[in-house]
């Protein structure tokens, strides 16, 4: 049940989880949003959501995620998802090297479905398979430079990376905002992030009972 | 929890409460059919509505209980009165005394009353599958008197009364054959079982030499991306239930379906069928024992389960598999326009019943294939506990026309409507939330039949024609 507290915020943010089916994204959602890690959590059919809020810089943002089914035979119905979302964690599992060999496709996906301006974060989920690596962090890295996408490493097992990783994408979404806001009121005609994006969920959820509801 | 179906509309209460809930009293009944001459059974076959349900099974407690918990509409004590004392005097002189020798004898011709149990298994398993073994301490029920009758009594099974009696929910001593019919995997001429068994066997054993057992190399890119995708749902699968978290279990499952999705290229595997296959491998394997669904679900059972034993489950799962999946091929092939047709139902259907939800529902911003996806994808095994999924499948089993296609619908629109107005009160995150994981974790057999009585009342109103649709509403 949300709390007050979480329903009151400045900003939504829909981010979205995308990446190959057993990298581990339900479980840096519920990791993220629970402090939950489930060793034997379903595959995930059509698309899950969970919300959290976080501060930064002063601002409280609420973070709305929706976790997808990585399978094939989902895109059709999960890239309706993508719609509105302005961050995108794309998640490969650092043990698995398909995995990251399929992050190029992942991006076209969003190429393909996404708003152009989509913030998106690449992340090599199961760090704490030390012993299994089979993606190196150097490799990675420099993927994601050539690709200008941000990096980190995660593990939802033992938590390590997971709250920075959104805390980092939801600032950085913040930060962008704002500054294409700024130019916006400058009177450029630089993208920004709509309003429609964030607000026309922000009004659906709308503290209905702000004042009587605890 | 309140039990009831708070979320009716007012209409359909109404309805319910000039209806009774079992499907017999609403369609006709129809007449024994004459090759059940055996005596006792036409009488019983006349009967069938007045005490179709197995009450005597139950303490009076519960059967108390159902019937509150039926009412809706005052029809408790309706079924009261209903229930005629023929069943308990007919268990206390067929069992409780055990004199009537005779009964359990034609009950039972073979050692094994489920023919489905291979020859290869029921020499060490006869002892714990001899029917007159089987209710050790509760005396036989007036369901399993019945489905004996229908089982055992001729050499042709009638699959209408089998169908009948079997929408009411299985005995789980007689489930395993009686699915194994229903999905048209076994013929109703019993003299055939042993035969179209074990030619079926032979030829999964076939298909699994020739898909399964080969060396990984000389599998293609697209087999082996399948195969990943097995292998990472199979550990995934029903992972509340200890029995899948067995090895040997494990191993069935991973190969069943890695040769399905060969043999099925058009849909080839889909994340869901994993959950599809879970409840035939709980039936298929409790086959062997009596009362053998807890010892199955908990995985106690896997100690005493031989190899031919779990070879012959693996291939009637992957049959029974095969059997269901060809009826609604087209929820999983790409785009999966079945699902998507299904979903469009549901929201017609929904619209229908109650709109005030369907406003409420458009309003935050809720869209059903946002949560109806699941529902039809997995079949609502994501839903319920894997024991209530089994007595929803006696009735889509029995269903004629697509059980798993048709009815279901009906009962997503019962079970949807059954939370309205919780649903109601609720915005956006609350909602989906709650969507995703639906307060049903006390929900036994008797919430499952509640459900399936509101979802069939639903059928006869809105399923038919537009002038019986009209028929109905005049006489509201
Ligand atoms: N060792 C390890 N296992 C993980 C981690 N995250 C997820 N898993 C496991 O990987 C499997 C798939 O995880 P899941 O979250 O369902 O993946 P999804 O299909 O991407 O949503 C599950 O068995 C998880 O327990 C992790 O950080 N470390
Ligand atoms: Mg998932």
């Amino acid at each position: 049940m949300t709390t007050r507290a979480d329903e009151e915020y400045d900003y939504l943010f829909k981010v979205v989880l995308i990446g190959d089916s057993g990298v581990g994204k339900s479980n840096l959602l519920s990791r993220f949003t629970r402090n939950e890690f489930n060793l034997e959590s379903k595959s995930t059919i059509g698309v899950e959501f969970a919300t959290k809020s976080i501060q930064t810089e002063g601002k409280t943002i609420k973070a709305q995620i929706w976790d997808t089914a990585g399978q094939e035979r989902y895109r059709a119905i999960t890239s309706a998802y993508y719609r509105g979302a302005v961050g995108a964690l794309l998640v490969y599992d650092i043990s698995k090297h398909s995995t990251f060999e399929n992050v190029e496709r992942w991006l076209k996906e969003l190429r393909d479905h996404a708003e152009a301006n989509i913030v998106v974060m690449l992340v090599g989920n199961k760090s704490d398979l030390r012993h299994l690596r089979a993606v190196e962090t150097d490799e990675a890295m420099a993927f994601s430079e050539q690709h200008n996408l941000a990096f980190i490493e995660t593990s939802a097992l033992d938590a390590s990376g997971v709250d920075t990783a959104f805390q980092r994408i939801l600032t950085e979404i913040y930060r962008l905002m704002s500054r294409r806001n700024m130019s916006a009121e400058d009177g450029g005609n630089a993208p920004k992030l709509s309003s429609g994006q964030t607000i026309s969920l922000n009004a659906d959820n709308k503290p209905r009972r702000n004042c009587c509801s605890g | 929890m309140s039990q009831q179906p708070r979320g009716l509309p007012g209409f359909l209460r109404r309805t319910l409460r000039s209806t009774t809930y079992e499907r017999d009293e609403i369609l006709d009944v129809p007449a024994p059919e004459s090759t059940d001459s055996a005596d006792g059974v036409v009488e019983d076959a006349d009967d069938i509505d007045a005490h179709e349900q197995d009450a005597p099974a139950r303490t009076a407690d519960t059967k108390e209980d159902q019937h509150s918990t039926l009412d809706v509409s005052g029809k408790k004590q309706l079924r009261t009165v209903a229930f005629p004392p023929l069943p308990r005097e007919r268990e206390q002189s067929g069992q409780l005394d055990g004199r009537d020798t005779s009964q359990d004898n034609h009950l039972t011709p073979t050692p094994s009353k489920d023919s489905s149990v291979s020859s290869s298994a029921s020499s060490q398993t006869s002892s714990r599958t001899s029917p007159s073994s089987a209710p050790t301490n509760q005396p036989k029920s007036y369901k399993e008197t019945q489905f004996e009758s229908t089982i055992s009594n001729s050499p042709i099974i009638s699959l209408r009364n089998l169908r009948k009696l079997s929408w009411n929910g299985i005995p789980p001593h007689h489930r395993s054959l009686t699915w194994k019919i229903l999905l048209g995997y076994l013929p109703a001429n019993t003299s055939r079982h042993t035969s179209t068994l074990s030619r079926k066997r032979s030829e999964y054993r076939e298909a699994r030499r020739q898909h399964y057992d080969i060396p990984d190399d000389s599998r293609t890119n697209s087999e082996q991306e399948t195969l990943r995708q097995v292998l990472v749902d199979v550990p995934r699968t029903a992972p509340e239930v200890p029995l899948f978290h067995n090895d040997r279990i494990r191993r069935i499952l991973t190969r069943l379906l890695y040769i399905w999705a060969m043999r099925h290229p058009a849909s080839s595997y889909v994340q869901g069928i994993n959950d599809l296959a879970t409840p035939f491998i709980v039936v298929f394997l409790s086959g062997y024992y009596n009362n053998g669904q807890e010892l199955c679900l908990d995985g106690t059972v896997m100690e005493k389960v031989t190899e031919e034993m779990l070879e012959e489950v693996e291939a009637d799962t992957y049959w029974c598999l095969t059997n269901l999946l060809s009826g609604i091929q087209d929820h999983y092939t790409s785009d999966q326009p079945g699902m998507q047709r299904m979903v469009m139902r549901l929201e017609e259907l929904t619209n229908r019943i109650d709109v005030q939800l369907c406003c409420h529902l458009k309003e935050v911003g809720i869209e059903f294939m946002q949560f109806a996806f699941k529902w039809m994808n997995c079949l609502l095994l994501r839903e319920f506990r894997l024991s209530c999924v089994v007595r929803l499948w006696d009735t889509y089993l029995s269903e004629e026309n697509g059980g798993f296609e048709d009815f279901h619908v009906y009962v997503c629109a019962s079970f949807l409507v059954h939370f309205s107005g919780e649903l109601q009160e609720m915005g956006f995150d609350e909602l989906f939330q709650f969507m995703q994981n639906m307060p049903t974790q006390d929900w036994g057999d008797r919430e499952i039949e509640i459900l399936l009585s509101s979802a069939f009342v639903l059928s006869t109103l809105f399923g038919g024609s537009e002038a019986h649709l009209n028929v109905v509403r005049t006489t509201l």
